[in-house]
């Protein structure tokens, strides 16, 4: 009877080993580097959170015009975007300018209508405003990842180069512009996200330098002819938010 | 007979024993327990269960003290072995980093330009050295040379209205120290073939600018920046920033302090020490 409790007991309780364990591995069985299998079509994202081909996408946005040194630099705008394929998207964009002029350049040159003996300031109100923008761009998408917040969340993100042309409107006139720039947009979900862009911008303008004391008050207000036509190179940043549809 | 006596009581006892094993073994599977919902528990899952949280207050306890027992060693000489190995209850893939950053060197060199100056083209170079105490915390030295000419705005403004485009504000170089935060880390691919890792960071800081074209050439200026950092390898990455100095001044144009604030875009390369195996 002891024989078979004992052998009952043997059955029932298994025995464990207690404490930790040091597992030896030879070093012949170690791997010594890593290699990445090498795939005739490597593909690094099977599937994206945010899709792109075929969609629309909407944005309103803040601009501003870093080298303008007369008119108010200041501009805001919406933009309209079709995603032709996951890489590339073709953009309208419509802009209005804040109007007035650069109040951190503008009136320490008025003043200076006094330097050189002839009297009387400067008046930048007397030549041709900027007023409006029109624009089409190629955005090429060449990367698109994700972030991490604070180890917790992720967003998703996309680093493009863009090229565009365009109008830019004066109170009497408008005139040719091309731009190349990069930008990035973070995504929030699959619908809404933020985007920022730098862009090189060479345009048109009516100069606001017109010489022969023509912007002084005391003479006559001179026509928006005869301020010349200047081609100059600027750069324009945007902040905005865009939906996708 | 004796024997087949004895035989027979074994046997007796055998059956006996056997049929107190049988009998336990089903009123063991009989008595399920009930739980607070009314539910029958099944004993072998909550024994599991009840393992399970054993083994983790295990993990949670001090390491063992020299005095106690060494662990018990076992020598893996083929695959086949490695079914000696304990089950594995939780397991967490932790991927290294391609670039650590802590407690490393980064020496940067930049060429970009001031974006947001009307009247000078400005370009400059940019030497940063960066000392990482943590993967998102850091320090950096700065120093920025420029060198400018005047832009057709200034040079108009010249010809037509008379104003000298010496009386406009120029920065010439910056020195500064910033403190580095590196808060979000991601990954990106390049036309989705290949992943590249970067860093988003933020430096904030304060530094010596010198000036032209104002009527002190040498002013405190305060510094906020943010760029990304993109890895090549362990050692290499290409970096990006945009930045911001600001200073207060009084220009030659006008009697009273003006705010610059120079809008600085620099790309470049950094190099990472102590270099890692690539």
């Amino acid at each position: 009877m002891k024989k078979i409790l004992g052998l009952f007991f043997l059955i029932t309780v298994s025995i464990k080993a207690s404490g930790s364990e040091e597992i030896v591995v030879p070093d012949n069985e170690l791997t010594t580097e890593v290699s990445l299998p090498k795939l005739d079509y490597p593909l690094a994202v099977k599937k994206s959170n945010i899709t792109f081909k075929d969609r629309y996408e909407m944005g309103l946005f803040w601009g501003s015009n870093f080298t303008e040194p007369i008119y108010a630099p200041s501009k805001i705008g919406i933009d309209l975007s079709y995603h032709n394929s996951e890489k590339s998207s073709w953009v309208f964009s419509y802009s209005q300018w804040q109007g007035g002029l650069n109040s951190q350049y503008v009136p320490g040159i008025e003043d200076q209508g006094q330097i050189g003996g002839t009297s009387g300031d400067y008046d930048f109100n007397r030549a041709p405003r900027l007023t409006n923008a029109m624009w089409g761009y190629y955005n090429l998408k060449l990367y698109y990842g994700k972030i991490s917040i604070a180890k917790k969340n992720t967003m998703n993100l996309s680093l493009y180069t863009q090229y565009g042309a365009g109008l830019i409107g004066f109170t009497h006139k408008s005139y040719p512009a091309v731009s190349v720039g990069v930008g990035q947009k973070f995504y929030f979900n699959n619908s809404f996200g933020v985007k920022a862009e730098v862009r090189l911008q060479y345009a048109g303008e009516a100069n606001p330098f017109l010489g022969n004391d023509k912007l002084k008050k005391n003479q006559p207000v001179p026509s928006f002819s005869e301020f010349e036509d200047k081609y100059r190179f600027g750069t324009i940043f945007e902040l905005g938010a865009l939906w996708m549809l | 007979m004796d024997v087949i006596k004895k035989i027979n009581q074994l046997g007796f006892k055998w059956v006996g024993g056997l049929s107190v094993l049988i009998v336990f073994v089903s009123l063991s599977l009989q008595a399920q327990e009930i739980d607070e919902n009314g539910m029958e528990i099944d004993p072998i899952e909550a024994e599991i269960q009840e393992t399970q949280i054993k083994k983790i207050e295990e993990t949670v306890q001090e390491p063992p003290s020299e005095d106690q027992e060494k662990p018990k060693k076992i020598i893996i000489k083929s695959v086949s072995d490695l079914r000696t190995l304990e089950e594995y209850f939780d397991i967490a893939v932790i991927q290294p980093r391609l670039q650590p950053k802590s407690k490393r060197f980064q020496l940067n060199a930049s060429g970009g330009a001031i974006i947001n100056n009307p009247w000078f083209n400005i370009f400059g170079v940019s030497l940063r050295g960066d000392y990482q105490f943590t993967e998102s915390l850091g320090i950096e030295l700065a120093i920025d040379q420029y060198s400018g000419s005047a832009g057709s705005s200034a040079t108009d403004l010249a010809d037509n209205l008379n104003v000298q485009i010496n009386n406009f504000v120029q920065t010439k170089s910056y020195y500064g120290l910033h403190g580095l935060w590196a808060p979000f880390y991601g990954k990106l691919t390049l036309f989705n073939n290949k992943i590249v890792p970067f860093d988003v960071f933020f430096t904030v800081g304060a530094g010596q600018s010198a000036i032209e074209g104002a009527r002190s050439s040498s002013v405190v200026t305060y510094h906020f920046g943010a760029g990304q950092l993109f890895a090549i390898d362990r050692n290499l990455a290409f970096r990006w920033d945009i930045r911001m100095n600001q200073f207060q001044t009084e220009s030659r144009l006008s009697s009273s302090s003006v705010n610059i604030q120079n809008v600085v875009m620099m790309v470049g390369v950094s190099y990472f020490l102590p270099t890692l195996k690539r």
